[in-house]
């Protein structure tokens, strides 16, 4: 429900404060106001008495209007030098805190894409939506892969860019459970107004619970039971940040559809002279997808621009993401939609991964070897029967 | 002993036919070619003003766009439905900066008053001035060809490594504004030059008025900072092209590099905008209060001060980019500095209106406006000055309000106020009083309702360029857009009235509103060559002496001014 009356809103200015930073923040800010609205009116004031006083009247002639006065310049120059002082020095002050994290700040690593941030939290886990616990510092370690960020969470009254070739620190400490917008506010493209998520601030037992889950995201959380890899596909489809380009229900996006993707015949502007058939092998069909995501420049489809970042960071580097690639290609060649009335023609379900196996291996915390980096094909568990897993298990 | 410098035209006579510098020669080719200053004031003012209708027509699209969340005219499932806004908004901004708010002030009035103001002929280098003049329309059909050619959509920011990856004729708006940018060059160069070595009998440096002085001050900036702006864009010309690595990240170059030169331009850049306007205020102020300016040598090193100070504080545009605390301390504390000159500005026309005879004209009405938006738009400045304030506010609507505040508020208001203050004297007729103050009025609400609320939103988090936004902020947005279609409404307004007033206004007298500068000693509108002899030169605002005169409806001196 909009409120049409600005003034209603909990105060006209700023909006909830959920951190240290932001009561740091809105003591100076409030400081400012006060300080710059006084003088405003008073500004305001004098020039309106002066406009009633002397708007000019019929045969009068100003008299002895003074033209100068030294003593006035000087305490108008020096009074509004203290004033921006004060303001200069309260601002530094708060700045220097909000810039200098403490040593027991925990760092979550956030990668800033064309159009949508990736958390990697302190366990290995990863995805779209900032996770904090409350009274417990951060750190963001902040990176871009592609072009000028800026990741910025009102609530907290912190910004900072992401700036390629960089890495930026912020850190702030949230006070109040709930969850609050996060936004890009460096503009960086065409989806720049979706480049959005939210920062969700649990308590601790929550908090555990949620890192735990997002750990493993190839059980399923409620069932406890290991997921089909197409449907761990379909999660990772919206939280690593497909969705952003790439439809899945045929409807051209910044990215080809995924819809029939898998053996349809591709023609590429980059290299210009290389196409892929639906007759080429499934070897060769596999290893164009896996190129897709880690290389994107690699190939680029015709019609489409060299715009997407590579994925590496987040589907190689470790058994782990290697599974998730697996899983995320597995999605893919669900959607083709050759067979009789949509059903995949040529798309044949991998099996369900074990039970306790998906969960055993623990992801690792930064870039696993990538000495370990094996065929996707060959850690498949034995086979299961698949399950139906339409739907992810992770609901917003 | 000086004489009274009405000797082309005693009182109650305008002048003949054919004895002004619009109707001396007729024909196309008479405008094309011409080295006189004021009809060169002109042409720009007419492309300025086509420049600024067609910013204003983005800006209404901006706004149509953002009446509903999920965006009125440019909405879809995937991404790429959005860059048609981004498209309109970096036009907006392209636009609004390089071909309005810059040449504005100082190319189109500049050039018609500097040399009547000073006492002069024409300026220093008339030749220079055409081709300046064919620079600019030739860096705007560049620009321009850019909208036809598909549209950019970079932001008029240009920021690397995203200008140099999307697609689109980003070349052609860079050149565009590169061309624009010698433009802006040779006009400082000639103001420069006219002020030193035109300057007649009489005229010292503190006889000046202090328009011209704010014409220097920003000369001064622009033959400094703008070849920095050549440079960078032809870097990223080159980066675009050839790969070099310098400013593109994927290159190994960095961004951040680019960002540094680009402001080391662009925020002195704004101080091109808004000194002209402040000396526009000078004079106005000065005139409509019938008495001399209050500190008129701290009204004049202020100038100077804006420009110097100016230089030093772009890396306030960068404080949340991960540059070093001492960086952000060192361009925060600058930045407050520069704040001090443009107070003493404003303290000092406040106490000119003290005392004073006030006479509500339309430019006085203007005047008034811009002191209450300018106030506002210079005391945010502090809010984006202080660092951990900027931290939050920095890239929401809140510095979109600041921004537009002191650009749109101050200087815009202030170009509109000079096209009301020299109109008589440009075109030789008169404009509907009542008229004018209703489209100022009306200008000064809307202009409220449109940058209001974006304040409110801003510190609320709602962040810039978007084309989408959260609910929560629509109904800031829906205000601003009424705000910005109500503004649109007036501009159309004083257009109307001023057109009508071309063909049916009464004749101007030479100085219909008391003003002491050397321009009103001229007929209006003046002959081409402004002065026979050299006029005698006084104090730039003695007012005393100067009284009504029924018969011509102006004002007429009836004593020498002889500086004394």
């Amino acid at each position: 429900m909009t409120n049409w009356c600005l003034l209603a809103k909990g105060g006209m200015w700023l909006g909830p404060a959920a951190s240290t930073s932001a009561q740091r923040h809105d003591a100076v800010f409030y400081t400012v106001l006060y300080v710059t609205g006084f003088f405003f009116f008073l500004v305001m004031a004098l020039m309106l008495t002066f406009v009633v006083l002397y708007r000019r009247r019929k045969g009068q002639h100003p008299e002895n209007a003074p033209t100068h006065n030294t003593g006035l310049e000087i305490a108008w120059t020096i009074i509004p030098l203290g004033v921006v002082t004060t303001f200069f020095v309260l601002g530094f002050r708060a700045f220097l805190e909000d810039d200098t994290p403490p040593a027991n700040a925990e760092v979550i690593d956030v990668e800033a894409k064309q159009w949508f941030f990736n958390f990697t939290y302190p366990n290995g886990a990863q995805g779209d939506r900032l996770y904090l616990r409350r009274n417990q510092a951060v750190t963001l370690q902040l990176h871009s892969a592609d072009v000028l960020h800026s990741l910025y969470i009102p609530a907290f009254r912190v910004q900072r860019n992401a700036v390629p070739g960089r890495t930026v620190l912020l850190w702030f400490e949230p006070t109040e459970l709930g969850t609050y917008p996060v936004f890009c506010t460096q503009y960086c493209g065409d989806g720049h107004s979706r480049m959005t998520t939210e920062a969700e601030v649990l308590d601790d037992a929550a908090y555990q619970t949620r890192m735990a889950e997002l750990a493993n995201i190839f059980q399923d959380p409620v069932a406890k039971q290991p997921l089909p890899y197409v449907a761990v596909g379909q999660i990772l489809y919206k939280t690593a940040g497909c969705a952003q380009c790439h439809t899945i229900d045929g409807t051209k996006g910044t990215g080809p559809t995924w819809l029939g993707l898998y053996k349809r015949d591709q023609q590429f502007s980059k290299p210009p002279d290389i196409t892929l058939k639906a007759s080429d092998d499934d070897a060769k069909w596999d290893a164009y997808l896996r190129e897709s995501v880690l290389e994107p420049s690699a190939k680029v489809v015709k019609g489409y621009q060299d715009v997407m970042p590579s994925y590496k960071a987040q589907f190689s580097g470790s058994p782990y993401k290697d599974k998730k690639l697996a899983a995320m290609i597995e999605y893919m060649k669900s959607l083709d939609n050759y067979g009789p009335s949509g059903t995949p023609k040529y798309y044949k379900p991998l099996p369900v991964p074990k039970d306790a196996e998906a969960a055993a291996t623990p992801p690792q915390a930064t870039g696993g070897p990538t000495a370990g980096k094996t065929e996707p094909g060959k850690q498949l568990p034995p086979p299961l029967p698949a399950g139906p897993g339409p739907e992810g298990p992770r609901q917003k | 002993m000086a004489s009274i410098p009405v000797e082309h035209f005693p009182h109650g006579a305008f002048p003949a036919r054919g004895d002004d510098y619009l109707s001396c020669r007729r024909g196309l080719l008479s405008w094309a070619f011409t080295l006189d200053h004021k009809r060169i004031g002109v042409m720009y003012l007419f492309a300025v003003l086509a420049a600024f209708l067609l910013g204003g027509i983005f800006a209404m699209l901006i706004r149509a766009q953002l009446l509903k969340p999920d965006g009125l005219l440019f909405h879809g499932a995937t991404t790429g439905a959005y860059r048609p806004y981004n498209q309109v908004f970096t036009v907006h901004g392209a636009v609004m900066i390089f071909l309005v708010l810059i040449p504005g002030i100082p190319a189109a009035f500049g050039n018609f008053v500097l040399p009547l103001m000073l006492g002069a002929k024409d300026v220093a280098f008339p030749r220079l001035n055409l081709w300046s003049y064919y620079l600019f329309v030739l860096g705007m059909l560049l620009a321009l060809g850019s909208v036809v050619f598909g549209g950019v959509d970079t932001g008029w920011t240009f920021y690397t490594p995203y200008s140099t990856e999307t697609s689109g004729p980003v070349i052609l708006l860079v050149s565009g504004a590169f061309v624009l940018g010698f433009s802006s060059i040779f006009t400082g160069i000639n103001f420069i030059v006219t002020m030193h070595t035109l300057r007649p009998r009489g005229m010292t440096w503190f006889r000046m008025p202090l328009f011209l002085w704010a014409l220097y001050a920003t000369a001064i900036i622009q033959i400094i900072a703008t070849p920095v702006l050549g440079i960078t864009l032809l870097l990223l010309i080159f980066e675009r092209i050839f790969h070099l690595g310098i400013v593109d990240s994927r290159y190994g170059g960095d961004p951040i590099l680019f960002q540094h030169f680009f402001w080391f331009y662009s925020h002195p850049a704004v101080y091109i905008m808004i000194l002209p306007a402040m000396g526009v205020m000078s004079e106005v102020v000065s005139t409509f209060a019938r008495r001399e300016i209050f500190g008129y040598r701290f009204i004049a090193m202020s100038s100077v001060a804006i420009a110097t100070i100016g230089f030093l504080i772009w890396g306030h545009h960068m404080f949340p980019n991960g540059q070093s605390p001492l960086l952000n301390a060192i361009f925060s504390a600058l930045t407050m500095l520069v704040s001090i000159p443009s107070a003493i500005k404003v303290w000092n026309w406040l106490a000119t209106l003290f005392k004073g005879s006030l006479d509500f004209k339309t430019p006085m009405c203007y005047a008034l406006a811009f002191m209450s938006l300018f106030a506002i738009g210079g005391l945010t400045g502090l809010y984006l000055a202080t660092l951990v304030v900027d931290v939050h506010v920095h890239d929401t609507y809140f510095l979109v309000a600041h921004f537009h505040y002191v650009m749109n508020g101050g200087v815009m208001i202030m170009f509109i106020c000079a096209v009301h203050y020299w109109w008589p004297k440009m075109t030789g007729r008169l404009y509907n009083e009542t008229w004018g103050r209703i489209g100022c009025l009306l200008w000064w609400i809307a202009f409220n309702l449109t940058f209001f609320p974006q304040f409110l939103m801003g510190t609320q988090g709602m962040p810039r360029r978007y084309a989408t936004y959260l609910p929560e902020y629509q109904s800031y947005h829906v205000w601003s857009s009424v705000g910005a279609f109500m503004q649109m409404g007036a501009a159309v307004l004083v257009a109307g009235y001023l057109i009508y007033s071309l063909y049916r206004g009464p004749r101007a007298p030479a100085n219909p509103w008391g003003g002491s500068t050397l321009e009103w000693t001229c007929a209006s509108p003046p002959p081409p060559d402004n002065f026979k002899t050299p006029p005698a030169v006084g104090r730039p605002y003695d007012h005393r002496g100067l009284e009504w005169d029924e018969k011509t409806g102006g004002y007429v001196r009836t004593n020498p001014n002889t500086g004394q």
